[in-house]
Parts: structure tokens; sequence; C-alpha cells
């Protein structure tokens, strides 16, 4: 009997391997650093490992769709789309960390470790060609989150945070895993090629590695369909979709806010990463069965979204609302199922990603001393206290309301045409007046920056200067791509041409 | 260089970039040298640009794509919109160096004339942005990009002329540019609209890169419905009417004068308000297919030229008396523009450029060396204290009523003949004609009238009003020598429009013709020329015209011969009628203004009551679900997990329903 021993095309997760390497490399460099050797050291190391990986990822742009390691991941353009935007979204995570973790005690070695294997899980997400990868990343990722979420030891919050955050986690990736299972018994393969054919013989998703041989199973209606219901609720559990978006306010709020910057754009574009892949690959045939679940997902998202954040007092309480609306918007994008929806999606993670971290530097510029100055009410008279800091606060909020000419108008403008083309009018109707409301949650800050008098005892702080200029380059991001959407467009193009 | 030429509109805008970044920090030096240099470069590069493009024969002109703009849409859906692109031909190419020229010395006159502004770092940021948009506005190669620049243009004239912001007078006069101009963009909004339901693009040339063909590859595709055809050209005007500061939209023009007067003359006559005359000039193969549009065009432009002139007589403030001419002389561009004499109006434009700019810089000399004294009134005698404010101030006066020889004599004449020669066809246009000669003649009344109460006779402005003594200076030098400048430009930029009955050559058009023929020949029937013997006596007409009108000035403000108030009062009917300029404003408070103000009270009512009403209960049903939904945010895990459940059998029957 031959044994085949399987190819391994290394490059195609070089990322993956670079980030690994450095995540152990950080961890080995602080066994022989003293307890008080200033962190700084270990952020450069991290950073310049994600540099190399960026660099790494880039230069696998362009190359045609090739499947590895038999057939668990795939690099395509939208692999390297994703990796880059995580990667940046971690790079900014370590700047935006470093103040409270020099005052906070957090312990550096533990934390730049761990954000970077998160980050490993997140890549794999998105280059997931199987739906066993996408379990593994999305574990990966999320043991990651939920030990970073309790990192602030201290504060009571991050604690009650960081089990909500596991409990929660593990009952999402129960429901994850039972849909894997029905999919096998049903296709009898996990691969997202092969449970496409398995459904629909006229499937071409050669790329994914599925092979040409016959598939085992056919599909079984009733079983595929209450997989694919599972699988929706865990991967909806980690977007943070209504009904399954319960334990985003509270984690938000508990974690330290460079992580929960981090969660809000990373997190929940890694789980869109792999939405689009399983349901635009595994299950395009299905379209009408699980879009209409996904549309009423969306729109019920929204309208809770937008409608809880009205009446929050805490900023990262609203933004963390905020960011449950957003999924539905990301969601809206899945729902029209065509590579202009992909396209769209794409585009807008990028400016969601953009917006959202600008709010929180601001935030976390605001909110330093550990974790005080975060009730909007906080922002009172900011204009006249920081100018520069309310004027960029300001244009997020616009951004994320989507008032032009910032990128949140384009890429809500790009999103609902995709749903109108896919006659889901319906759906943008919603998208849009749910977002009035946003309006509102969102000017509140602005008001509050601009029309109220400074409370007293709110003194001003001395902004930290990489994060001033990180949120003046986001500001300058929000109107750029705004106005000139076309660049970052045409790479979202680009990288959702594997859907037909 | 032609490729270079993004960095022409590029520059000015680092510059504004930078002064507002460090404006503050850096000092009145650096702000000036930045704000000048920026200009500087843009102009150099402008001039190179046209030499390489002048070289170069390309008669559609060259067309640089930068980038994609704005698409959607992948695959077989992709829509592409616009891109960010310049076109250089002809035509831009005159409006390149006359903004980019007479920017630089403006901005070199606001280094004297601003000095002591508190505000002097924010106004070059304008002066620049200003810069940049005109620059866009005439290179763009698309109607979107060239509306991007239309309306930046706007914003840099509410800016400047609210520059001094505190005084009520100059914010209520910019808040009125603005909300008048509205008007107008609203028309050239509804017209891109129509241009691009009807051609699908925006471009105004196809080519690589770009649609395959431009709206101007086509200009017949709407032909079949008529409608359009008319429709687009007569929306454009309505944004003519607004920039160009024509009838009816003219009335924010004069107040417009409330922002200081290096950007009145910069502005205010020497290029933003051409932009209605370039949008029409650049848009004309579309206005060529609708003689209807034309002629009202013509009209308007007869008109406007006429009224502003008879009202520019009864004026006291040298500033609104250069107002009211800028409107005037734009009136006899359109007129030119709605005789089919494109290249005419572009090169009145030119020669306007220079010496309206020069006699504003003047104005302003005037009102530094008197201390903000802007009442003819109270001046007189001048030529004593300023003298080379003085006489250049002479040769812009000179120019503006044609005396022979200098710039106007040659562009105004060349659209009096133009206008005649299209008479010739349409009897309307004699009649269009004979008001633009009769105005002729009342310009050149008002405008001597200026210059002899200015600098001729005797000083009345002794005692200002706080009861200190005045006595006129002349300005600093960086003030002088773009006076200086202007005044050689009012003199020489007309020869490149002599008549070929002078030059003795073979075209039967002038040479400024023949260059700007690729970009602005008018097509169809109405081409026509005159006899050199027609062209002759026409000429003759109109500075015999002209004469007469500086005659009666003469006799009634330099000599004394005739007493001006005894002649008022025997024209009274007139003088009250041109004092109320033509109770425009007064129609507009009234059939306007008025009941715009009633309903938008009404309309305000009722957004209290029913709307206010609706949103409050809508405001409430929200705050009440938000209330309900923080309360189910207990905070209790196990609440959380049931939810979670409750949603995952929701979505097991939903995907059981929906099968």
């Amino acid at each position: 009997m031959m044994f085949v021993l399987p190819t391994l095309e290394w490059w195609t997760i070089a990322p993956v391997v670079i980030l690994t390497l450095t995540g152990c490399l950080v961890l080995v460099v602080d066994l022989f650093r003293g307890d008080d050797a200033s962190p700084e050291p270990l952020a450069w190391l991290t950073t310049g490992g994600l540099a190399i990986a960026i660099g790494t990822s880039v230069s696998l742009w362009g190359y045609e769709a090739q499947a590895a390691f038999s057939g668990m991941v795939v690099a395509d353009n939208y692999t390297q789309y994703f990796t880059v935007l995580f990667l940046v979204i971690v790079g900014v995570t370590v700047l935006l960390s470093f103040d409270q973790l020099t005052k906070e005690d957090f312990h550096p070695g533990e934390f730049y470790s761990l954000i970077v294997f998160s980050a490993v899980g997140m890549v794999l997400m998105a280059s997931a060609a199987d739906l066993i990868m996408v379990f593994v990343g999305l574990e990966l990722l999320s043991i990651c989150l939920y030990i970073l979420t309790g990192f602030s030891r201290r504060r009571l919050e991050s604690e009650e945070a960081s089990i909500k955050y596991l409990l929660l986690g593990a009952f999402a990736s129960g429901f994850l895993l039972y849909g894997i299972a029905l999919v096998y018994g049903s296709t009898g393969s996990t691969n997202l090629g092969c449970v496409a054919r398995a459904i629909n013989p006229a499937s071409t998703f050669a790329m994914f590695g599925c092979g040409t041989g016959s598939v085992a199973g056919a599909a079984t209606s009733g079983l595929l369909l209450a997989g694919v219901a599972m699988l929706v609720v865990g991967l909806g559990f980690k977007a943070a979709v209504v009904p399954f978006h319960m334990w985003a306010p509270d984690v938000y709020e508990g974690a330290p806010t460079a992580i929960t910057a981090y969660m809000s754009v990373g997190a929940k574009a890694a789980a869109f990463a792999a939405i689009v892949r399983v349901f635009m690959i595994a299950f395009p045939t299905l379209s009408h069965d699980w879009s209409m679940i996904l549309a009423i997902l969306a729109a019920v998202t929204m309208i809770v979204g937008n409608t809880a954040a009205v009446s929050q007092q805490s900023i990262k309480r609203m933004l963390a609302y905020s960011s449950i609306a957003h999924a539905g918007y990301i969601l809206v994008a899945v729902v029209a199922a065509s590579q202009v929806g992909i396209a769209s999606l794409l585009f807008y993670t990028v400016g969601y990603t953009v917006m959202n971290l600008g709010a929180f530097m601001v935030v976390i510029l605001l909110g330093r001393r550990s974790e005080d100055h975060l009730l909007i009410s906080d922002y009172a008279g900011l204009s006249r206290r920081h100018p520069v800091l309310a004027g960029l606060m300001a244009l997020f909020m616009l951004s994320l309301a989507g008032i032009p000419p910032t990128v949140g108008f384009v890429g809500k403008f790009y999103i609902f045409t995709a749903a109108v083309q896919a006659d889901y009018a319906w759906l943008a109707v919603i998208g849009l007046l749910s977002s009035v409301i946003s309006v509102y949650y969102y000017l509140r800050v602005v008001y509050q920056m601009y029309m109220v008098d400074p409370v007293a005892g709110v003194e001003p702080v001395t902004p930290l200067r990489w994060v001033t200029v990180a949120a003046g380059v986001a500001g300058f991001a929000v109107v750029a791509l705004g106005v000139f959407p076309h660049g970052v467009l045409a790479l979202a193009s680009a990288s959702s041409t594997f859907i037909r | 260089m032609l490729e270079q030429l993004w960095l022409v509109p590029v520059f000015p805008l680092l510059g504004a970039v930078a002064n507002l970044a460090f404006g503050r920090q850096i000092g009145r030096t650096m702000v000036s040298l930045i704000a000048i240099g920026s200009v500087a470069l843009s102009f150099l590069l402008g001039v190179n640009a046209v030499l390489s493009f002048m070289s170069l024969s390309a008669p559609h002109g060259f067309q640089l794509r930068l980038f994609d703009w704005i698409s959607w849409g992948a695959g077989s859906n992709a829509v592409h919109v616009a891109d960010i692109g310049l076109l250089l031909d002809p035509l831009s190419s005159v409006m390149v160096l006359v903004v980019a020229g007479i920017g630089l010395l403006i901005h070199m006159y606001s280094v004297g004339y601003m000095a002591e502004e508190p505000g002097y770092a924010r106004y070059f940021v304008y002066l620049n942005l200003f810069t940049f948009s005109m620059l866009v506005l005439v290179l763009a190669n698309n109607f979107l990009l060239m509306f991007v620049g239309w309306e930046l243009v706007g914003l840099c004239s509410y800016l400047l002329i609210g520059f001094w912001f505190t005084r009520p007078s100059a914010a209520a006069a910019g808040k009125k540019a603005f909300i008048t101009n509205r008007v107008g963009d609203f028309g050239v909004l509804i017209a891109l609209f129509l241009i691009w339901v009807n051609w699908g693009t925006f471009d105004f040339f196809g080519g690589p890169g770009g649609a395959a063909t431009g709206v101007f590859d086509d200009p017949g595709r709407v032909l079949a419905t008529q409608g359009v055809a008319f429709a687009i050209p007569m929306l454009l005007i309505l944004g003519v009417t607004g920039k160009s500061a024509q009838i009816p939209l003219f009335v924010w023009l004069p107040d417009a004068m409330e922002g200081p007067t290096p950007v009145s003359a910069l502005i205010h006559a020497a290029t933003m308000v051409t932009g209605g005359v370039y949008l029409v000039a650049r848009a004309h193969l579309l206005y060529d297919q609708s003689p209807d549009a034309l002629l009202t065009l013509a009209t308007i432009g007869a008109l406007t030229a006429f009224v502003a002139a008879t009202v520019a007589v009864v004026q006291t403030d040298i500033k609104r008396v250069l107002a009211y001419s800028t409107v005037s002389q734009l009136g006899f561009m359109v007129l030119a523009l709605g005789s089919g004499a494109y290249a005419a109006a572009v090169f009145h434009l030119m020669t306007h450029a220079f010496f309206k700019a020069l006699m504003f810089l003047g104005a302003g000399s005037v009102i530094h060396g008197l201390h903000e004294q802007q009442d003819l009134r109270r001046m007189g005698g001048l030529r004593r204290y300023m003298p080379v404010t003085t006489w250049t101030f002479v040769v812009g006066w000179l120019a503006i009523i044609g005396a022979p020889g200098l710039s106007g004599f040659f562009s105004k004449d060349l659209i009096l003949a133009r206008t005649f020669a299209r008479g010739l066809i349409d009897p309307v246009y004699l009649g269009l004609y004979g008001l633009a000669l009769l105005t002729v003649g009342i310009t050149a009344f008002y405008m001597s009238r200026m210059v002899f109460l200015a600098f001729f006779g005797d000083f009345r402005g002794g005692v200002d009003d706080h009861g200190h003594a005045v006595i006129p200076h002349e300005s600093p030098v960086s003030m002088l020598v773009p006076l200086v400048v202007l005044a050689i430009g009012s003199v020489i930029a007309g020869w490149i429009g002599v008549p070929s009955f002078l030059t003795g050559g073979t075209s039967p058009v002038s040479a400024i013709e023949v260059f700007l023929a690729p970009a602005v020949a008018a097509t169809g029937v109405w081409e026509g020329t005159l006899e050199h013997l027609t062209e002759i006596v026409l000429t003759g007409m109109s500075v015999m015209v002209a004469l007469a009108g500086a005659s009666l000035a003469g006799l009634l403000y330099l000599s004394g011969a005739v007493n001006p108030v005894a002649l008022a009062m025997v024209f009274s009917p007139f003088t009250r009628l041109f004092e109320a300029r033509w109770y425009l404003d007064d129609f507009y408070r009234v059939a306007i203004v008025s009941n715009v103000a009633r309903i938008a009270s009404f309309l305000a009512s009722f957004d209290l009551a029913v709307i206010g009403g609706s949103v409050t209960v809508v405001v409430r049903t929200v705050r009440g679900a938000g209330s309900v939904l923080r309360a189910s945010q207990a905070g209790y895990v196990r609440g959380y997990a049931v939810t979670m459940l409750a949603g995952a059998f929701l979505v097991l029957a939903a995907s059981w329903a929906f099968r």
C-alpha cells in the first residue's frame, strides 16, 4: 500500500507561521527580562513581527487561489485582504494598549503573545477552506480574548466580563461544533468545496481543495438545514448578531479599553470573514433558505443595536451597542449574496475599522487614568479643553452615523445599493431608518462636546503623542476614504472574485 | 511637462493646508512666503504646461486622468461615474494663466493690504484654498469634478466675504451671496442629473481610461428629445446668473464688497464670477443645439449690462461703483456667449480680469491711504498724494471705457461686432447690440465720474468722522508693484486680439479667436464675420459713444460746467430708479423673502406640531424600547444563555419555515 505524504505548501500560511513564531519569541524573550523591565522592547518585537507578516501577506497578493494542507486552508486575495486588515488592527491595538499596560502593571510578555496568537486565529478564520479550520481559528481567537478581557486584574468588572465571555463563548462553540457535525453528517465532508458539491453536484469550487473524486454522502435537507442554523448561531455569536449579542455590552464595558477596541473591529471582522466563506462557498445553492433568516437577523440586529444604544450613559457601552448595529449593516451585505455585496462588505469592514478604532482612540486618550471619564457626560465641553480631539471625535461620530463626506456614508451606500440590487429593498429601508436612530446617540456625544459647558473637576489630560497621531491618521482616512473610495473598493472587488 | 499638470492645483492646496496647520505658529513672513510661493509655483508650472501644450498638436486638448474617483459594482455591473482628471485645452489654458497669474499678484498685494490683520494666516488659507478650487473648476475634465470646484469657490467666496465676521453686515453679505448662489447651483445640479441620464457619463471628452464617448463627443445625442436639449442649457444659465451675477440673481455681488478689497479684486471681479462664463464656453456645444437658450443668454447679458451700468451711475461708494461695473462687464461677456461669440467672451474675460483687478486694487490702495474711507464724496485730488495709484488707475479707466489701443477696446469691440454680425441673421440681436452700445456710453460716463471725483479736483476728506485730520498717503511698494504689473497687462493684454483689418492678416478673425477656436468655435449656422468696412464703422461708433459719455462726465465733475445735482433733479424719476437699484432688492424682499418667510413660519409650526409631535412619539417609543432592552440586560449569564437558546430555537424554526 502506497502511503502518499501530503504536499505542504508552506507559503500559503506564511503569515500564520511568522505570527506564531513572533508570539513564541515574545514569550521566550520575556523569560529573560526582569520584572520591572520596560515593556517597550517587547512592543517593538511584536510590531516587527506584525510588519513582516503584513509584508509577506502583501507579497502574496494577486496569486491564483491555492488550497493547501489537504484542503484545510486557501490562500487567495480574500485571505490577504483580511490578513492585512487584521494585522493592522493588532498593530494599532499594541499602540493603544501601551499606556494602560505600563500603568496597570499588565504582564507584557503574556499580553503581547496572547494578542499575536489571537491574530493567528483571525487569519486562520479568513483563510479557512474547511469547517474544522473555521472552528480551530475561532477557538484560538476566542480563548485569547477571554484572557485579554480579564487582563485588568485589579478591576472586578474586567474579571466578571472575562468569566461571562468564557461561559457564553463555550455555549456558542457548542452550537458551532454541533452545526459542523450535522453538516458533516448530511454531506459527508467538512471541506467547504465538498459540502457545496454534495448539495449541488454542479458546484465548482475546485480551489478549495475538494479534489475531483465523488463525494460520499448526499445532502439530506432536514439535517443540513439544522446544521446551517447551528452555524448561524455559532458564528453570529462571535459577530455579536442579535439575539446572540447579550455578552457584548458587558464584555466591552469590562475589558481594558484597548481590548474592547480590538474586539469590536478585529473579532467582528474575523467572524464575518468566516461567515462569508461558509455561506457563500458551502451553501450558495441554499441561499434562499438562509438568506431570509440572515435578513431577519440583520434587521433585528440593526433595530435592537441602535435602539438600545440610545439609552446608554457609558461611552464604551454605547459603542458596544453601536458595534452590534454595525454587525447588522455588514450582515445586510452577506444577505445580498453577490460579488458586489461581498465587495461592499469588505469595503465596509475597512471603513468601520477606521472610524471605530478612531473613536476608541479618543476614548482611550481621555480616560487614561485606568478606566475613568467613560460617561458620555464626561465629554461635556471637550471642544474647549481639547479642540483637536473633540473635532476628531465629532468626525468619527458623524462617520459612524453615515453622514457624507465620510467613509461611513460611502460604505453604507455600497451595502444598501447591493441589498436593493438583490431585491432586498425592505432590508435597506430598515437599515436606513435604524441609522436615523443612530444619528441621535452619535450626535449626543457631539452635542456634549460642543454645546454643553464643561463639568467642574474634569481636568484636561496630556494627550499621548502617538495615539493622537494615530487618531489624526484615522480622521484623515475617514475623510479620504469617504471622498476617494475607489482605491480600497478596487482591492475589495479583486478580493471577492471567488464568488460567482 | 504636461504630466505634471496636476501639480498646478495641488500647490495652492498644500499652501492652504500648511498655513492652516502651522499658520499661527510660524509668523507672518513664513505665512506669506508659503502662500505666495505656492501660487507662484502653480503659475510657473501653469505657464510651462500651456507652452508645452501649444507645441503639441492636440486640438481637443490634453487629458490627464489621475485616478478613478467614483465607481461601483464589479464585473459586468461596474459603473464608472467619474475620475479625477484634468483637461488642458486652449480655453482652460487661458483660464489657468488668468487665475494663477492674477491670483499671484493679488497674493502679493494682500501682504501689504492685510498687514495689520489679526486673522492674517486665516486670510491666506482661504485665498490659497480659493486658488486651488478655481484651478480645479477650470481644469476639470468632467462635469462632476468641475462642479466640485464650482461649489468650493462658492464656499471660499462665502468665507472671504464674511472674513470680518464680527461685523454684522459682512456676515449678512456672506450669507446673501451663498444663498443666492444656491439657487443657481440648484440649476446646475439638475443639469448634471440630466447629463448623466442622457449620456451616462460626466466626461467632457472620451478617451483611454474613461468613457468611450464624452458628452461633447456627441453633443447631439439629446436632439431626439428637444426638451432636454433646451432644458440643460437653460438650467446651466440659472447657474450662470448666480455665479456670474446676472439678472435676476446679481443682487449678491454688490454686497460682497464687504470682504477685503483684494478679495473683491480676485474673486468678485477677475476670476470666480467669470466661472459662469467659463461654464457656458466649456459647454458651448450644448448651447449650439439650442438657439432659444442662446437668445435667452444674450438677452440676460445685454439687460444686465445696461441695468448694472445705470445703477453704477448713482453710487457713491468707490467699491460699489466697481461692483456694479463688474456686473455690467460680465453682462457683456454673457451677451457675447449668447451671440455664439464664445471666443470674444473669453477674450473679454481675460482683459477684464486685468483692468478690473487693477482698479479694485487701486481702490484698495485709495481706501488704505485714506484710512478706510470709501465714499467718493470724501475723496478728490488724490493724484497729488498718490501718483502711482492714480496713474495706474487711469490706465484701467481708459481700458474699460475702450480707449483705442488698450485692452478693453479690442475685447469690447469684438463683442459688439459679433453681436452685430449675429443681428444680420436674427434681428433681435440688433436690438441687443443697440442696448450694448448705449451701455458703452453709460460705462464711459460712470467710470469717468468715479475717476474725476476720486483723483481730480480738490481733496474733500480733510476730516474723518471722529474729527481727526486725514492726510492721504501713497501705499507701500508691495501694493504698488502689482498695480504697475496689472496696468501693463491692461494695456497689452488686448494686443492678442487685434482685429485682422488692423493687422492686415488674411484670417477674418483675430489671433485670440484662432487660438481658442479648437475649444470654443461655434458650430452651426451662427458663425458670421463682417466686412472690414462694417467693422471699422462699428468701432468708430463705439469710440464716439464712449467719448460722449466721458465728455459728459467731464462737464459735470471735472470742469463743473453743469451742476450734477441740478441734472439729477431734472431726471429725478430715473435717478430714483437707479438709486433704488431698479427696485430689484425690494422686489425680492416683497415677493420672495416675505413669502418664503411666511411659508417658512407656516412650515415651522407644522414642523413643531405635526412632525415634532410624531417625532416625540417615536422618541418616546425608542427610549422606552431602549430602557426595556437595557433592563433585559440584567447582567446575569443565565439570562443571556437563555436568550441565546431561544434565539437558536427561533432560527431553527425559521429555517424550517423558509425552506
